[in-house]
């Protein structure tokens, strides 16, 4: 197949490349535009989300909060584990139990506690915020946390006389981590009245948690923000996996057909464990303990086997191969994995750890990519590389929100990432998909080039048989006409003149033998005329011409021709043959039969034609005849033809002249 | 008496004497003209709007077949009667493409002569079986007939041409159809007028027309 294109267009192989080159770089513009604006588009989201939070003028965002915290009462747990809707909350009016804090706040754990302790003791924090309605703010009311994660949540309205639960969150501590906390209202009092809320959160003394700012305002404002953040938080990353995962299974179906296009097996591959890596943000957790603990290891790990997928993808669609890279790779995640398995004594317990790990990993191993790829690699490499960056930044500011170096009331973004992912991916496979489309297309037209110069060839070949056979049927037509001229013509013009020089011939005799050269040279003519193997067309022709004669010498005609099959041999040179005999049969007929009428007939079966040649003369003996020169001549004409001529005739009884001829004849020798 | 008027173009000062001669002899037939080249004998076509005009068709100054052509559009009542060696088709053929209606051998008999030129005149042509077979294959073609309606053959007009090409001479036609020697010819005559219509509409007659230029 390559030699198609280098022998194919030796001389616009050039000009194609440069061509494809400009392409190329066309389409790679573009397709940096088309990042650029994806991570402007990816910023300005980051940024809204955190402009939803803004002060607004009617909800009120608390930057600080008063604060109690107390061991939590075993006594309020239920069997189950989660705390019952008693609430053990001090009263507003408790100036002692209640302390400011400001917000958003990180309670980070306690270094004099050892990790692991039983039985673990639970601990209580209620942040408490008091709602003066201001004026102007009629409707439904509501209380909107962006972000508390690290507990069991519950939220608790004093009513003037006990705190009463408004909304419990504890049965969904697993999630917690990500679901804004929204709780309803009611009616808004008058203006200058005064809500007491409180927002708890229950956990293990051992623990951590972080409280964003809390909002209080109009219901209709708020839900929204509420809305939005959980689209960006939620909705997002399952649709961005669910799409990718669908792709990813395309993919599978392709590879499937074309196993040695491995980038497509690794697209699947991406697609699945990407889907597994971002289950934990849209989906509710295992309950179990166990379960719960591995689902947490799978997420986390499996972003080290997506980093590694990604990479093994990227390679493929460089033209070199780097085993040692992809090895080391294979190892770090198999480590990775490893480590942080939850089990006693696992090293990397701490999430901060594990992704700073995979942030640096991520940082080599691209930095090292970012190399090879401006070093030569292909465009698609390059877009590739891109987008690592970009995921990496991306990565950076999760890490960060999880370090508690970013506000906590930011969104994670890495599942923006798969987006970009995505695309990138989709680019590199079309861009190899057009390249294998192209050069099929090269191919077909490098074979239609060959085929028509073939055709062209064989042409030329036909051709110059065509006139090397033209010629040879000229040659032997020439022959022919050579040795008819000197047999027959010429010969007897010769005599003629010899004779007629030396006084010797009469007019008479002198006419006669011209009328015979003449008649000689219609037979020539007739048999070039164009009957078509038509036997019966040739005869016609013969009586046409000595029609006339016959009838002057007083001899009727009974033309009893029937059609007969075309004769595929009779060309001009037998067709001669055949005039002169049946002619001479004639003339035969007129010198010596003294016949009243000759009859003609045709007639055929299936092997052969017959033509009968029949006159009611004076006949003669037919076996002495045999020797008779002149019909020993026919007879050896009609066999050279391949027929044979037979005379049936006895003294009173006419005479039969049959001429049987072959319907088929295979190539005379 | 009235008499048929004919002219004579032919290079062949021999055989203008003999054909003059036979005219000449006949009481019914009248010369009013001979020329031996191609512009004489336009000139004299023009001029003397013959009956019956006898071409030879290899010319030294022309093919006779312009002048055939000449005589088919302007005087469509002059019969073109040509003259030829052999009779063999190209010539013929091309000679009735061009319009001519009938055709004679130089060695035809004087008495022959004669009478070809009256029948002709009368209106029935001579034809031959190759020529009768070429006919058929061009106007009565086998699988599908011609689109063209004018130039297909009538039923008698086509039994006539397909005896004809079986070799069946004329008196023999006219006795299986029970009609005239003369109606058979007058027959084979339509069908010389009806093969030049259908062959303005063939490419085949430019073909026909340069392929002849070399004789």
């Amino acid at each position: 197949m390559t030699d198609l294109g280098v022998d194919g267009r030796p001389a616009g192989s050039t000009a194609g490349r440069a061509e494809r080159a400009r392409q190329l770089r066309v389409r790679a513009g573009w397709a940096l535009v088309v990042l650029a604006v994806l991570a402007a588009a990816l910023g300005l989201l980051a940024r809204s989300s955190l402009s939803l939070d803004r002060q607004a003028s009617a909800a009120h965002y608390y930057e600080t909060a008063l604060l109690h915290s107390r061991p939590f009462n075993p006594s309020l747990l239920r069997e189950d584990g989660r705390p019952r809707p008693q609430v053990d909350a001090p009263e507003p009016g408790d100036a002692v139990a209640w302390h400011g804090v400001a917000l958003p706040l990180h309670e980070a754990p306690r270094p004099d506690l050892p990790a692991v302790a039983a039985p673990l003791p639970l601990k209580v924090w209620w942040y408490r915020v008091d709602y003066v309605v201001p004026p102007g703010v009629e409707g439904a009311l509501a209380l909107y946390v962006p972000r508390i994660t690290g507990g069991a949540v519950q939220v608790i309205e004093h009513d003037g006389s006990q705190w009463k639960l408004k909304w419990d969150g504890s049965e969904r501590w697993r999630e917690q981590w990500n679901r804004p906390v929204f709780v309803d209202l009611g009616a808004a009092p008058p203006a200058g009245d005064t809500l007491h809320l409180a927002v708890g959160l229950v956990r293990y003394d051992t623990g951590q948690h972080r409280v964003s700012r809390i909002a209080v305002g109009p219901r209709e404002i708020l839900a929204s923000r509420d809305s939005w953040r959980r689209a960006l938080q939620l909705t997002v990353p399952e649709v961005g996996s669910l799409t990718f995962l669908a792709l990813g299974l395309f993919a599978l179906l392709y590879w499937l057909r074309r196993r040695h296009e491995h980038a497509y097996l690794l697209f699947f591959f991406s697609s699945v464990v990407w889907t597994l890596r971002s289950l934990h943000y849209f989906i509710d957790m295992p309950a179990d303990p166990v379960a719960y603990r591995w689902f947490w290891w799978a997420t986390n790990a499996s972003l080290s086997w997506v980093m590694m997928l990604i990479y093994l993808f990227a390679f493929r669609f460089d033209a070199r191969s780097y085993p040692r890279v992809e090895r080391a790779l294979v190892v770090f995640v198999v480590a990775m994995s490893l480590l942080t398995m939850p089990v006693p004594g696992s090293l990397l317990s701490s999430l901060v750890q594990q992704h700073l790990v995979n942030a640096i990993v991520a940082l080599v191993v691209t930095g090292w990519l970012t190399v090879v790829a401006w070093r030569g690699g292909a465009i698609e490499f390059r877009v590739i590389v891109v987008v690592l960056w970009l995921s990496e930044l991306l990565g950076a500011h999760d890490l960060l929100l999880i370090a508690d170096m970013v506000s906590v009331e930011s969104v994670y973004v890495l599942p923006f990432a798969i987006v970009l992912v995505l695309l990138s991916f989709l680019f590199a496979v079309q861009q190899r998909y057009a390249a294998a489309m192209e050069q099929v297309e090269r191919v077909n037209a490098g074979l239609e080039e060959r085929l028509a110069s073939r055709e062209a060839e064989l042409r030329a070949k036909h051709e110059r048989l065509r006139e090397v056979e033209r010629d040879q049927a000229l040659l032997i037509e020439r022959q022919r006409l050579m040795r008819d001229m000197h047999d027959g013509l010429g010969s007897t013009l010769m005599s003629s003149l010899v004779l007629a020089e030396q006084g010797m011939l009469q007019q008479d005799a002198l006419a006669a033998l011209l009328r015979e050269c003449v008649d000689d040279l219609r037979l020539v003519i007739d048999s070039l005329e164009p009957i078509e193997h038509d036997l019966v067309t040739l005869l016609a022709s013969l009586r046409h011409r000595l029609g006339r004669r016959l009838e002057a010498a007083g001899l009727g005609m009974r033309w009893e021709v029937d059609d007969l099959p075309p004769l595929p041999w009779l060309n001009p040179p037998d067709a001669l043959q055949i005039l002169r005999i049946v002619q001479e049969v004639l003339t035969n007929v007129l010198k010596h039969a003294g016949a009243r009428t000759v009859r003609i007939a045709t007639s055929h079966d299936a092997e052969q034609v017959q033509v009968l040649i029949e006159d009611d003369g004076r006949g003669f003996h037919a076996a002495a005849a045999d020797s008779g020169r002149g019909l020993r001549h026919l007879v050896q004409r009609a066999a050279r033809l391949g027929g044979r001529l037979t005379i049936d005739s006895a003294p009173g009884r006419g005479t039969c002249v049959r001429l049987d001829l072959p319907l088929q004849r295979g190539e005379r020798p | 008496m009235e008499t048929v008027s004919v002219l004579i173009v032919e290079d062949d000062e021999r055989f203008r004497a003999g054909f003059a001669a036979v005219i000449g002899a006949a009481p019914d037939l009248r010369l009013v003209g001979t020329a031996a080249d191609l512009p004489q004998g336009l000139l004299l076509l023009r001029e003397l709007k013959p009956d019956v005009v006898l071409v030879d068709l290899g010319l030294p100054s022309g093919s006779g077949i312009e002048l055939i052509r000449y005589a088919h559009v302007h005087l469509p009542a002059t019969d073109v009667m040509v003259v030829s060696v052999f009779g063999d088709e190209p010539h013929v053929m091309a000679s009735l493409e061009a319009g001519a209606t009938g055709y004679l051998l130089k060695d035809t008999h004087p008495a022959d002569l004669a009478e070809q030129i009256r029948t002709l005149h009368a209106g029935g042509s001579p034809i031959s079986p190759v020529i009768a077979r070429q006919l058929l294959l061009r106007l009565a073609p086998e699988p599908a007939p011609s689109p063209d309606a004018d130039a297909l053959l009538s039923p008698q007009e086509r039994q006539v041409l397909t005896y004809s090409a079986k070799g069946f001479s004329f008196e023999e036609i006219a006795r299986m159809l029970g009609v005239s020697r003369h109606t058979v010819m007058t027959y084979v005559k339509r069908s010389y007028r009806k093969l030049q219509v259908h062959s303005k509409t063939e490419a085949i007659y430019e073909a026909r027309k340069l392929g002849l230029v070399r004789d």
